[in-house]
C-alpha cells in the first residue's frame, strides 16, 4: 500500500497537471452580454477631459444618480476619455478594463467619447448618458419599445435622459 | 531487475509530475501565440464593447444606399493589424486585419486587385481580445456580404458599422445587426442569393428611388473638435414614471 509521501506525491503531481495544462487566460465564456457594475457605488473619474467631454460625463452621472446607483468622485470604477479619434464610426464606447476574479461582475469600466463628429452641447448630454447607461448595464433601445422617444439608450435619436424603463431595467440588472 | 511495487509506485508518480510540467508548459507557450518571445494575443475574444455608432439602419434600402461599397467575400487571412490610441485617450489598441477574397462585386468596388483587407477589432494593450457589439471575429472561411468603407489611413476598409455583415451560415444568411433588431429582422431568411439579386435589383437606376440614404455625420478636425458645442439652453424635462411605450411588461429587455 502506498506511503502517505506517496500519496501526496500523485496528488501534487496531478495538481500540476490540471493547473498548467490549462493557463489562466479567459475567454468568451464569462458574463460578457454587458457590463455589469460591481457594485451600486460608483466613483467616476475624468480623464483631461475637453469641455464637451465633462459636459457629457457630468450628465451621464447625473442621470446614474436618478438610478438606483449611487455616485462619487474619484478612480476605480468609472473612468471617461475623450479624444478625437478619427472617423471611427462611433461617437462613444464603453468597455470593462477589469472584471472580477469570476469574470461575472466589472470593477473598472471605461468610456470613451469621440470628438472627431460634431455634436450640439444637448447630443453630448445625451452621448453621456447612453455610455453611463451602458456601465449600468442597458443596452440599446429602439422606437418599438420606446415608442414616447424619451429614452437616451437609443442610437438613431438623442434623449438626454434615462425613462422610467431604463432605471427599472438599472434596478433590475445590478 | 526486481522493483518492488512502492519504487514503480513512485516512478509513475515522477513521471506524471513531468508529463504535467511538458504539458503545461506547451500549453502556456500556445496560449502566447507560440512563441514565448511573442507578445500575448488573445485568440479569441473575451468581452463584448458597446457603445453609440454614427448610424443605425432600420432597413437594406438604408445600409445598402449608405454603404459605398459592398461585396460578396470570403475571408483568406486573419493577422494582427495597425496600433492606435495612447493612454490619454484611454488605451493602445490593435486592430485585427482580416483578408478577404472579393467573390461577387455588388457596389462600386474597384480594387485592382480582388482582395482587400478589411479592419476590425481587436485587442488591448494587453493583448485582451474583444469584439464590438455583436460583430463575432472574423474566422478563416468566413463567407458573406460585406458593407464597406474606407478607413481613415485610406489603405483598408471597416464595416460602415457593426450592422454590416451578413455571414452565410449553412445556406441561410446570419446579420450582425442586434438580434431583435429591425435591420436583423429585415435580413432574416434570405439566402446570399437572394440577397445579391434583392441588391442587384435595389441598385439598378430603374429602382434606385428606393434607396434612403442616412445623412452623413460632419466631422470635425483640430481646434475645432475640442471647441465647446454651443448650448441651446433648452433642458429636456426628467421623463415621468410611464412605462406605456412599448418597453413592459419586460422589465429586463436590454441583453446587450
Amino acid at each position: 500500500m502506498p506511503s502517505t509521501s506517496l500519496r501526496i506525491s500523485g496528488a501534487v503531481a496531478m495538481s500540476a497537471v490540471l493547473l498548467m495544462a490549462f493557463p489562466a487566460t479567459s475567454y468568451a465564456g464569462h458574463d460578457d452580454s454587458g457590463t455589469d457594475p460591481d457594485n451600486r457605488n460608483q466613483a467616476v473619474k475624468g480623464f483631461s477631459l475637453t469641455a464637451n467631454g465633462t459636459s457629457a460625463m457630468n450628465h451621464g452621472k447625473a442621470e446614474l444618480e436618478r438610478s438606483v446607483i449611487s455616485t462619487s468622485w474619484g478612480g476605480g470604477d468609472i473612468e471617461v476619455y475623450d479624444g478625437s479619434y478619427g472617423d471611427t464610426g462611433w461617437h462613444g464606447r464603453t468597455d470593462c478594463t477589469d472584471w472580477n476574479a469570476l469574470w461575472t461582475s466589472c470593477d473598472i469600466v471605461r468610456v470613451r467619447l469621440n470628438q472627431s463628429y460634431s455634436k450640439s452641447a444637448s447630443q453630448w448630454k445625451s452621448l453621456g448618458c447612453h455610455e453611463f447607461g451602458h456601465t449600468a448595464d442597458l443596452g440599446h433601445r429602439a422606437r418599438s419599445n420606446d415608442t414616447d422617444n424619451n429614452s437616451c439608450m437609443r442610437v438613431e435619436i438623442w434623449p438626454t435622459r434615462y425613462d422610467q424603463h431604463d432605471l427599472n431595467a438599472i434596478k433590475a440588472g445590478t | 531487475m526486481r522493483v518492488s511495487k512502492a519504487s514503480l509506485a513512485r516512478r509513475i508518480t515522477v513521471c506524471a509530475a513531468v508529463a504535467g510540467i511538458v504539458v503545461g508548459a506547451a500549453a502556456w507557450s500556445g496560449a502566447a501565440d507560440g512563441s514565448p518571445a511573442a507578445p500575448h494575443r488573445d485568440v479569441q475574444a473575451e468581452r463584448i464593447l458597446h457603445g453609440r455608432e454614427v448610424f443605425d439602419f432600420k432597413s437594406l434600402s438604408e445600409l445598402l444606399a449608405t454603404s459605398p461599397v459592398v461585396v460578396q467575400a470570403k475571408v483568406t487571412g486573419v493577422q494582427p493589424g495597425r496600433t492606435s490610441g495612447s493612454e490619454e485617450t484611454g488605451g493602445v489598441e490593435q486592430a485585427r486585419d482580416v483578408t478577404l477574397q472579393v467573390t461577387d462585386t455588388l457596389k462600386n468596388y474597384q480594387g485592382a486587385t480582388t482582395t482587400l483587407v478589411m479592419e476590425e477589432y481587436g485587442w488591448d494593450a494587453d493583448g485582451n481580445g474583444y469584439q464590438v457589439e455583436n460583430v463575432a471575429w472574423s474566422n478563416v472561411g468566413d463567407t458573406g456580404f460585406y458593407f464597406l468603407r474606407k478607413t481613415d489611413d485610406g489603405q483598408r476598409w471597416r464595416l460602415v458599422n457593426t450592422q454590416s455583415r451578413a455571414l452565410d451560415k449553412g445556406g441561410w444568411l446570419q446579420s450582425s445587426a442586434e438580434p431583435g433588431s429591425e435591420l436583423a429582422a429585415a435580413l432574416t431568411g434570405y439566402q446570399p442569393d437572394e440577397l445579391a439579386f434583392q441588391i442587384r435589383w435595389m441598385l439598378d437606376k430603374k429602382n434606385q428611388q428606393v434607396l434612403t440614404p442616412l445623412a452623413e455625420p460632419t466631422e470635425v478636425t483640430g481646434p475645432a473638435a475640442e471647441s465647446p458645442a454651443p448650448d441651446s439652453g433648452a433642458e429636456e424635462p426628467i421623463p415621468d414614471g410611464s412605462t406605456d411605450d412599448g418597453s413592459e411588461p419586460t422589465p429586463y429587455p436590454s441583453s446587450s
